[in-house]
């Protein structure tokens, strides 16, 4: 489903990814580990396509296509979607709306008319149950007010709209409390089946607890330097990062 | 009658006082010469009224080149219109070259007063003329009386206006004033709005001033009583060379009194807005809690805003309060639509309906309110 293979990326003269490659298969999740300021949060960026990073060579296919030529929109449209790490507050535009907006962009994208309202309605109570959001959130301005872990049940219940083929969730865990990351975690869980592909980014193993991955990648300057399973995690959570960084060293 | 005096004192003044220049305080980023030169442009013969008048239900009064039409205007007995009042003239607090101008060459005023509840009342400006026109309107509001004045300008060709407007709150009364200034690309406005505001009395002000040449807003209210209340507020929209100026000034005189100002603006191609937002506070004003907002969002590299706030606060017990935020489209913003499959034209238009409509809200009749919100989806092209 999607193949990253030897990506080079910078911001200006820095350079964050190095020669980093991944792939993911359908069906599958993917947890993406390691200390701050690795290029975690630029992977999912760039992967997503925000405008500011540079990339210098690599390449990324989704689906057979060629990602990095796609505008954002387009990638959304082709079935990837990130959960934002610090998703952003609008004022004046109801999540309602811009769900309106989001799915039809879809539906005209898959050739499909626009939702009628009562279905449209249907399907946003159903989905903002998963991530046990209330109704009264979708008629409020987008993010604006909402705690922390209301903003990150609102980009799962988007997900959850949208229905993406590959979903990157970027630090969605970092400072929820557990009640909270229970809930996103069963929102993601209820969401997987075999077609659709999940990239779990996380500086934490508390989250791999509730969404358990079929890889653990451990990433360090800007590239994967160990992987395997979930126990690989646990042991990361044990020995700390610094264990990776020696290991390294000594290599 | 009294309106005699005024005027001789108007034309005094402009014996001495010629049209403001940037040398002005109160004009430095307005360059007046610029937009009100071409009277001698050609006029339009006829002028039609807009598609509101046609929807609009309650009293409607027509202004041909500021004068009564009285053909076309329809009223109930419960608000009295006549052609003077013994107030004209005295709501004007401090004499400038435009309220001058107006009040040496008005033909009629148009003075209104109302009791009681009332139905709304719109007045549309019909200008067929390049030649400066000069509408005069009175407002008195008797003791608890409460009315929405909704107010349209209309032209075919290059129209200059002066107007004044003087509008009497007596105690506890209600006012909320809606000054349309849409869709006139060929509109030079000078519009000067002067409210007296007595004890317990509320007068609340939106202009939407979008699609005209050029259109300067001087909004006074005075609160001359206690509790009273005014809100000003103000959308504006430039685009080509197109200005607009908004000069608002809250005037606390007394205590206990409470003011708000919000005002946003839109400045594409090489468009101008002049933002100036003073709230005086005098010594005795004490407990006075009056808040400005303005905010302003440059669309291209060409479009300039200027903003100013001015406090000046001569009691020690208030709570007054600042903000001008000059942007431009957030970024961020833009790419959370575009990761959800939002194309970027599409974003744009959303976010910036989000931006313009929170000063629709504020229209307090309903019905306008409505059909101006639907015109600027249309507009936008947003379709939920």
């Amino acid at each position: 489903m999607l193949v990253i293979r030897n990506l080079n990326v910078a911001i200006g003269e820095k350079k964050i990814l190095k020669d980093f490659s991944l792939t993911i298969n359908a069906g599958e999740v993917h947890a993406i580990m390691g200390p701050n300021g690795t290029g975690k949060s630029t992977l999912a960026s760039v992967l997503a396509g925000k405008a500011e990073y540079e990339v210098e060579s690599g390449e990324v296919f989704f689906e057979g296509v060629n990602l990095l030529e796609l505008t954002p929109d387009a990638r959304a449209l082709a079935g990837v979607f990130l959960a934002f790490q610090y998703p952003v507050e609008i004022p004046g535009v109801t999540t309602t709306n811009f769900m309106k907006a989001a799915v039809n962009a879809k539906r005209k994208h898959d050739g499909l008319e626009p939702l009628d309202a009562k279905s449209f309605l249907q399907l946003m109570n159903e989905k903002r149950q998963i991530v046990e959001l209330d109704k009264s959130y979708l008629s409020r301005s987008i993010n604006e007010g909402f705690s922390g872990g209301e903003k990150k049940r609102n980009e799962i219940f988007q997900m959850a709209m949208l229905n993406p083929k590959l979903a990157i969730l970027d630090e969605t865990d970092s400072g929820l409390d557990i009640d909270a990351l229970r809930i996103v975690a069963n929102g993601v869980n209820s969401l997987r089946t075999k077609e659709n592909s999940f990239l779990v980014i996380t500086h934490y193993q508390r989250l791999l607890n509730y969404i358990v991955p079929d890889f653990v990648h451990i990433m360090y300057d800007g590239k994967i330097v160990k992987t395997g399973d979930k126990a690989l995690a646990l042991q990361m959570e044990e020995k700390g990062y610094d264990w990776v960084k020696e290991e390294l060293a000594a290599n | 009658m009294i309106n005699e005096d005024f005027r001789t004192k108007a034309k005094a003044f402009l014996q001495t006082n010629g049209m403001p220049t940037s040398r002005d305080e109160e004009w430095r980023f307005t360059n007046l010469r610029k937009y009100l030169t071409d009277a001698t442009a050609p006029s339009a013969t006829t002028v039609e009224l807009p598609a509101y008048y046609h929807n609009c239900e309650g009293n409607k009064i027509v202004l041909v080149n500021g004068v009564f039409d009285a053909e076309r205007s329809q009223f109930d007995n419960t608000i009295e219109v006549s052609k003077t009042h013994q107030l004209l003239g005295s709501g004007i607090q401090e004499e400038n070259y435009f309220t001058a101008l107006n009040a040496a060459n008005y033909t009629d005023a148009l003075c209104i007063s109302v009791k009681g509840e009332n139905q709304p009342i719109h007045i549309f400006h019909l200008i067929t003329k390049a030649e400066f026109v000069f509408p005069r309107i009175l407002l008195s509001a008797k003791r608890s009386s409460s009315v929405v004045v909704n107010e349209f300008y209309t032209t075919a060709s290059t129209a200059n206006v002066s107007a004044v407007i003087e509008v009497f709150l007596e105690e506890n009364a209600n006012v909320n004033w809606h000054a349309i200034q849409h869709d006139n690309s060929a509109l030079n406005v000078v519009n000067h709005v002067e409210a007296q505001v007595a004890r317990d009395a509320r007068f609340q002000y939106v202009s939407l001033s979008q699609n005209s040449r050029f259109i300067r807003n001087t909004i006074q209210a005075r609160l001359n009583g206690e509790n009273a209340y005014a809100s000003l507020n103000g959308f504006y929209h430039t685009d080509g060379e197109s200005l607009v100026d908004n000069h608002v000034l809250i005037d606390h005189k007394v205590p206990n009194c409470e003011s708000h100002q919000l005002f946003k603006g839109l400045l594409d191609g090489e468009g101008t807005g002049v933002f100036n937002g003073k709230i005086m506070v005098h010594q005795d004003a004490q407990k006075t809690n009056a808040y400005q907002s303005s905010k302003a969002v440059l669309l291209s590299e060409t479009a300039t805003i200027h903003t100013k706030p001015q406090l000046e606060i001569f009691a020690d017990d208030v709570k007054c309060s600042h903000g001008a935020a000059i942007g431009q489209m957030n970024k961020n913003e833009i790419f959370y639509f575009m990761a959800r499959g939002i194309d970027e034209k599409k974003a744009a238009a959303i976010l910036n309906y989000a931006y313009v409509v929170e000063l629709y809200e504020r229209v307090s009749d309903e019905k306008l309110k409505a059909y101006l919100i639907d015109k600027l989806k249309k507009e936008s092209d947003i379709d939920f």
